[in-house]
């Protein structure tokens, strides 16, 4: 059975895009609250744009309208006064002050506005120019805030004109009444008030005209800077909100990946796992169930010699459970401990795993030779004994029991910057056909002599120490594995 | 009664080798039982032995090295079928995989799946309906 756990390189590998990922992250992180200020502040921008700009034009609307307010009162007012200059009919001196009233109005809120702003002899003035009420606020507003700007001033110094020639329609209307009242009008003057009067009321429609237009230049100037600022903000935003989107989405895809890539990881672990259970489950089984044949045949067995034997051979199958609960544990052990750098000596390693390892059959046959020019090193003390007694009990087991004389001959030494231990043997070597398999889980040539982890837990030791191990090996001739480990490296 | 029958044990396991062995001798006067130690060995003596005798009972292992029991099968099919004709399977295996066990008992050339240790009475209860 072939089992393929998860690597430390994958591991690796993992943590290095993990922290990419969460640098990208950080940066996308920015950039999204980047976007959604710059989307805030271009709608408040907007709104405020929006509000004054339509408060503007509703003042200059309200301009507008009183400007044809003004100009109604003063082409009233002149007519009345040229009927009563010919008629003499006070009802129409009285309608004409009546309408005067309206363009002077006017006169007496912009004198007021000027001078000291806003207050209730300027609102008067603006309601008796026939002014509606809700206008006053937006009329005041425009003026105060805006009386600099280029065309209100210039609006306003024609608002000005046009008082001047009123106040001087005022004059006449005067001299005519007075004329009138003392009956001294002679049809010379009268044709020479009526030559004034409608000389006014030309100057007048000018300057009415100039007003108007002024204000509907400056009405059309707002609004295409309006829609231009409308134009541009509401691009910003559109495009914010477009970008914004589509960083969402992108995150959104992404995590999706990740999340794909860590259940498809999680799913083979979960195999691995069931797969291992299983193989476990079945290994520690397989002891038992020949203890348990081997105790039927011992039943059916009459024979004390063949029952000794029976029974030697029940010994080794809890041995061999035993070696395999030891394997398992030494797994776990690999996987769970963290790696603690410490000063360990390798002679000691050596001779203890030798002493541990003289009950299999055949050790003691064995001649061990041990040429250690290192013994105290910076490693992993756990990982190395798992190493070291693992490989040793390998050679032991595979010693090649028809060679006249067996050995194993362990070395150490530094070289090019590594300590390299090496365990070599003239036992039964490896075929080259299962060199590349020997390192993988439940990878066994032979199940009546190893459990199949040995090797697995070995390399997986070697990499959690960050060294190496290679083999080579000759088929009946013995083999030589070799382990390298960093002589100084950062954990 | 006891079963004529040639027997082929296929199993990697030194202490099975001889528990099956000592059982099929004991209990069913079984003498003549050939021993392979894997899927590949086991194939081999078919093909070397196999014509001489005109049924052969196989007791095969599901986990051996070199080739498993799986892959014996998968070798098996490829047989001639003079070779197969008469024969029967007997699958032998502590697994508790159920995956394992419908992959084993769906092959068209196993007879029965067997859990270990060998259970002999059940087994000789299945060869005398079987033959």
């Amino acid at each position: 059975m072939f089992i393929k756990a998860p690597g430390n390189q994958l591991l690796t590998n993992k943590y290095k895009t993990m922290l990419k990922f969460t640098f990208f992250k950080r940066l996308r992180c920015a950039n999204v609250f980047i976007l959604l200020l710059i989307v805030f502040v271009s709608c408040a921008l907007l709104i405020c744009i929006n509000f004054f700009t339509i408060k503007t034009l509703s003042a200059t609307r309200a301009y507008v309208n009183g400007e044809s307010h003004y100009s109604k009162g003063q082409k009233d007012a002149s007519r009345h006064l040229i009927t009563y200059l010919y008629t003499k009919d006070p009802n129409q001196w009285k309608l004409y002050l009546e309408e005067l009233k309206v363009p002077q109005g006017d006169g007496i809120a912009r004198m007021t506005l000027l001078k000291v702003g806003d207050n209730k002899v300027a609102r008067k003035g603006l309601l008796t120019g026939r002014n509606k009420e809700e206008d006053l606020d937006d009329l005041i507003w425009l003026f105060d805030n805006f009386k600099q700007v280029s065309f209100l001033a210039k609006a306003i110094k024609e608002w000005e004109q046009g008082d001047k020639l009123i106040f001087k329609l005022y004059i006449i209307g005067q001299q005519i009444n007075a004329k009138i009242k003392k009956n001294i009008l002679t049809t010379a003057e009268q044709q020479k008030f009526l030559h004034d009067i409608s000389i006014i009321s030309d100057k007048l429609t000018i300057n009415e005209r100039n007003f108007s237009n002024t204000l509907g230049e400056g009405t059309r100037q707002i609004k295409s800077l309006l829609i231009i600022t409308n134009i541009f903000f509401i691009l910003i935003i559109v495009c914010s909100v477009c970008l914004y989107y589509s960083i969402m989405v992108k995150r959104l895809i992404i995590s999706k990946k990740e999340i794909e890539v860590k259940n498809e990881n999680l799913m083979i672990v979960n195999h691995e796992l069931d797969r291992f259970v299983y193989s476990a489950s079945h290994d520690l089984r397989s002891p038992i169930t020949s203890l348990k044949g081997l105790i039927e045949i011992t039943q059916l067995e009459d024979d004390p010699n063949q029952i000794r034997k029976y029974l030697s051979l029940m010994n080794q199958s809890l041995a061999k459970q035993d070696r395999f609960i030891n394997d398992i544990i030494d797994y776990s052990k690999n996987k769970r401990y963290e790696v603690v750098m410490e000063p360990v000596s390798l002679m000691e390693i050596f001779d203890e795993a030798i002493a541990q390892l003289m009950h299999i059959e055949n050790a003691n046959r064995i001649k061990f030779t041990k040429e250690l020019l290192i013994d105290e090193i910076q490693s992993d003390n756990l990982r190395l004994k798992i190493i070291v007694s693992n490989l040793i009990s390998n050679a032991i087991k595979y010693a090649d029991n028809n060679k006249q004389e067996m050995y194993v001959s362990i070395k150490t030494y530094f070289i090019d910057g590594f300590h390299k231990i090496e365990v070599a043997d003239n036992g039964i070597g490896i075929n080259d056909e299962y060199k590349d398999n020997i390192f993988k889980m439940y990878f066994g040539t032979n199940k009546n002599k190893g459990s199949g982890l040995g090797l697995y837990i070995v390399k997986e030791a070697v990499e959690n120490i960050k060294g190496n191990i290679s083999v080579s090996s000759q088929s009946n001739i013995g083999s030589k594995f070799i382990v390298t480990i960093p002589h100084a490296y950062a954990s | 009664m006891p079963v004529k029958n040639v027997f082929l044990l296929i199993e990697d396991n030194l202490i099975d080798q001889l528990v099956i062995k000592q059982l099929l001798k004991k209990v069913l006067c079984i003498d003549e039982v050939h021993i392979t130690n894997n899927g590949k060995e086991g194939i081999e003596w078919l093909m070397t032995n196999g014509k001489r005798y005109p049924s052969i009972i196989i007791i095969l292992d599901v986990q051996m090295p070199v080739m498993n029991g799986f892959e014996f099968l998968k070798a098996y099919a490829k047989l001639d079928s003079e070779l197969k004709k008469g024969n029967q399977i007997y699958v032998l295996s502590s697994t508790l995989d159920p995956d394992e066990i419908k992959e084993i008992s769906e092959s068209i050339y196993v007879t029965n799946f067997l859990g270990k240790p060998f259970p002999i009475e059940e087994f000789r209860n299945k060869i005398y309906l079987n033959i």
